[in-house]
C-alpha cells in the first residue's frame, strides 16, 4: 500500500520552477530521504504535502494520517513547553492516557528536557525548541511523519540519541525525511531520492542501511555519479 | 513574571514623574497668567472639598458609565468585526470603510444621535462607540494582517479548524493590542464623552465644566481636569495589573 503517492508536481515562483514534473511513492513503513542542495525546493514540496501550500500543478495523496517537523520550531510563545507537546494531542482530540503519559517521560528523557516543562519558548535554547517540536509531531503517533531537517539545530550527541529512539520506538512509522544533511541519513536506513539540482525533477534512488557511518554514506551517495 | 511585574512598576513611577511634570508646568503657567485664567494648581488643591459639592460623584459616574458603556459596545462590535472579516478576508474593505468614517468630525455625530435619542445618556454612549470603534478594528486588523502564518501552518497540520485557528492563534495575537485599545481608547473615549456632555447634556462632567465655564470659574475646571487626569492614571495602572496578573503569557513581545 502507497502511504505517498506523488504525480507530476510542478511549482514555481514567477519564473522560477522549482518542482518539475516530480513524481514517487512512498510505501507505508518505508523510510525515505528527499535529499537535495540548499535552496532546491525541498521545503516547498513539504508544504504542499502539508497541505499548506496548495498553489501548485499535479496530484498528491497521502492515504494515512500524517505528522510534520519543520524546519522551524514553530512553537506558540503562550504556552509552556509542555503544552506545546500537548498541542497535536488536544487538536486530534486524542485523550492523554498513561500510555501517552510514559511515552512523553521517555521523549523528555531522551531529549534531556525533563525539568523544563514549564518554560516558555523565549526562555529555550534553538536546540531544545527543535527537540520540543520533534516530540510534538511524535507524539499523536501519526503513521507518516514528514521531517525538514529536524535535527538542524541540534547537537550531534541528544541527534544520535533521538534518532535512536525514534528506531525503536517507530519501527513501523512512514518516514519521508527532507535534508540536506548527510549525518541525518542515518534515521532513513531505507531509501534516498538524491537530487543534485534545482528544479527538483530528475533523480537517482539510492538503498542505504542504518548503520552506515558518515563515510560509508558520502561513498555510497557520490559513487553513483 | 518578575520582567513583567518590574516593567509595571517602573511604568508607575514613569507616570508619577509625568504628573509632577504636569503640576509643574501648570504651576509655571499659573505665575505667568492671572489667577481667573491659570489658578495655582496649589490653590486648586487646597480647595478640594470646596468643588466636591453634594451631586460630583453623581456627575462624575454618570460620565465613567458613559464612557465604559460606549467603549465596551465598541470594543466588542471591533474585535468581533476585525475577527469576522479577517476570516472572511473582506478586512481591506472595511479597513478603507472605517478609515473614511473616522474623517466624520464627532459635532456632527453628536448632533445626528442628539436628534435620535435626545438629551441623556445614550447620545455620549453611541458618540464615544462610533468614534472608537474605527481606532479598535483597525488596531486588531493591523495585528491580524501580521499575525504568524506559521503557526497557524501547524493548527492546520494538526487537523485544527477555523474555530482552533481563531482560539489558539488569533485571540492570543489579540491580547497586547486589546491592551492598549483598552487604556487608549479609554482615554479617547473620556475625551468624546466629556465633550458630547459638554455640548448638549444636563448632567455629566462635562455638563459641570460647562457651568463652571459659563460663571468663569476657572478653579473648578482645572479641578474636573485633575479629576479626569487622576481617574485616567488609576485606570490605566489598574488595566495594566490586571494583564500583568492574568495574561502575562500573552505579552511574551514586550
Amino acid at each position: 500500500m502507497n502511504a505517498i503517492e506523488v504525480k507530476s508536481i510542478c511549482k514555481s515562483y514567477d519564473k522560477n520552477t522549482v518542482l518539475k514534473n516530480l513524481s514517487f511513492d512512498v510505501k507505508k513503513g518505508d523510510k525515505i530521504a528527499i535529499f537535495a542542495p540548499s535552496g532546491s525546493g525541498k521545503t516547498t514540496l513539504l508544504n504542499i504535502l502539508s497541505k499548506i501550500d496548495r498553489d501548485f500543478s499535479g496530484t498528491f495523496k497521502i492515504n494515512l494520517p500524517f505528522s510534520v517537523v519543520f524546519q522551524e520550531s514553530r512553537l506558540f510563545p503562550y504556552m509552556t513547553l509542555l503544552e506545546n507537546i500537548l498541542f497535536g494531542l488536544k487538536l486530534k482530540n486524542i485523550s492523554i492516557t498513561d500510555e501517552i503519559n510514559k511515552k512523553i517521560e521517555d521523549w523528555l528523557t531522551v531529549t534531556s528536557l525533563k525539568g523544563y516543562e514549564k518554560y516558555y519558548p523565549y526562555e529555550l535554547s534553538g536546540g531544545m525548541k527543535a527537540k520540543v517540536s520533534l516530540i510534538r509531531a511524535f507524539i499523536v503517533n501519526p503513521d507518516i511523519i514528514l521531517l525538514d531537517e529536524p535535527f538542524k539545530s541540534i547537537d550531534i550527541n541528544s541527534k544520535q540519541n533521538i534518532i535512536e529512539f525514534i528506531k525503536q520506538n517507530y519501527p513501523d512509522i512512514t518516514i519521508l525525511l527532507i535534508t540536506h544533511n548527510i549525518d541525518e541519513l542515518p534515521l532513513i536506513g531505507g531509501k534516498i531520492l538524491r537530487f543534485s539540482k534545482s528544479p527538483l525533477e530528475d533523480y537517482k534512488e539510492i538503498q542505504i542501511e542504518s548503520n552506515m557511518t558518515i563515510p560509508e554514506l558520502i561513498e555510497k551517495l557520490y559513487k553513483i555519479n | 513574571m518578575t520582567h513583567n511585574i518590574k516593567n509595571y512598576f517602573s511604568s508607575i513611577k514613569h507616570t508619577i514623574y509625568a504628573l509632577l511634570i504636569f503640576l509643574v508646568l501648570w504651576w509655571i503657567l499659573s505665575i505667568m497668567y492671572p489667577p481667573y485664567i491659570i489658578p495655582s494648581p496649589f490653590s486648586v488643591l487646597r480647595n478640594i472639598n470646596k468643588y466636591i459639592e453634594e451631586d460630583f460623584f453623581h456627575h462624575f459616574w454618570l460620565s465613567i458609565y458613559r464612557t465604559f458603556a460606549g467603549f465596551l459596545i465598541s470594543l466588542v462590535l471591533g474585535t468581533l468585526l476585525s475577527l469576522f472579516t479577517h476570516s472572511s478576508k473582506m478586512q481591506s474593505t472595511f479597513l478603507i470603510f472605517l478609515a473614511l468614517f473616522q474623517v466624520i468630525p464627532g459635532t456632527i455625530l453628536g448632533i445626528i444621535f442628539l436628534i435620535l435619542s435626545g438629551i441623556g445618556s445614550l447620545t455620549p454612549i453611541a458618540l464615544v462607540a462610533s468614534l472608537t470603534i474605527s481606532t479598535v478594528f483597525i488596531n486588531a486588523t493591523n495585528v491580524l494582517l501580521k499575525r504568524n502564518e506559521n503557526l497557524e501552518a501547524v493548527i492546520k497540520v494538526f487537523d485544527g479548524k477555523n474555530g482552533s485557528i481563531i482560539k489558539y492563534l488569533l485571540l492570543p495575537t489579540l491580547v497586547p493590542i486589546t491592551r492598549s485599545n483598552l487604556t487608549l481608547g479609554m482615554g479617547l473615549g473620556l475625551k468624546v464623552v466629556v465633550l458630547g456632555e459638554f455640548i448638549g447634556s444636563q448632567d455629566g462632567l462635562g455638563y459641570l465644566l460647562n457651568v463652571a465655564r459659563i460663571y468663569f470659574q476657572m478653579d473648578k475646571v482645572f479641578f474636573y481636569l485633575i479629576v479626569l487626569l487622576l481617574f485616567m492614571v488609576l485606570y490605566e495602572f489598574f488595566i495594566n495589573l490586571i494583564f500583568v496578573i492574568f495574561f502575562q503569557k500573552y505579552l511574551y513581545g514586550e
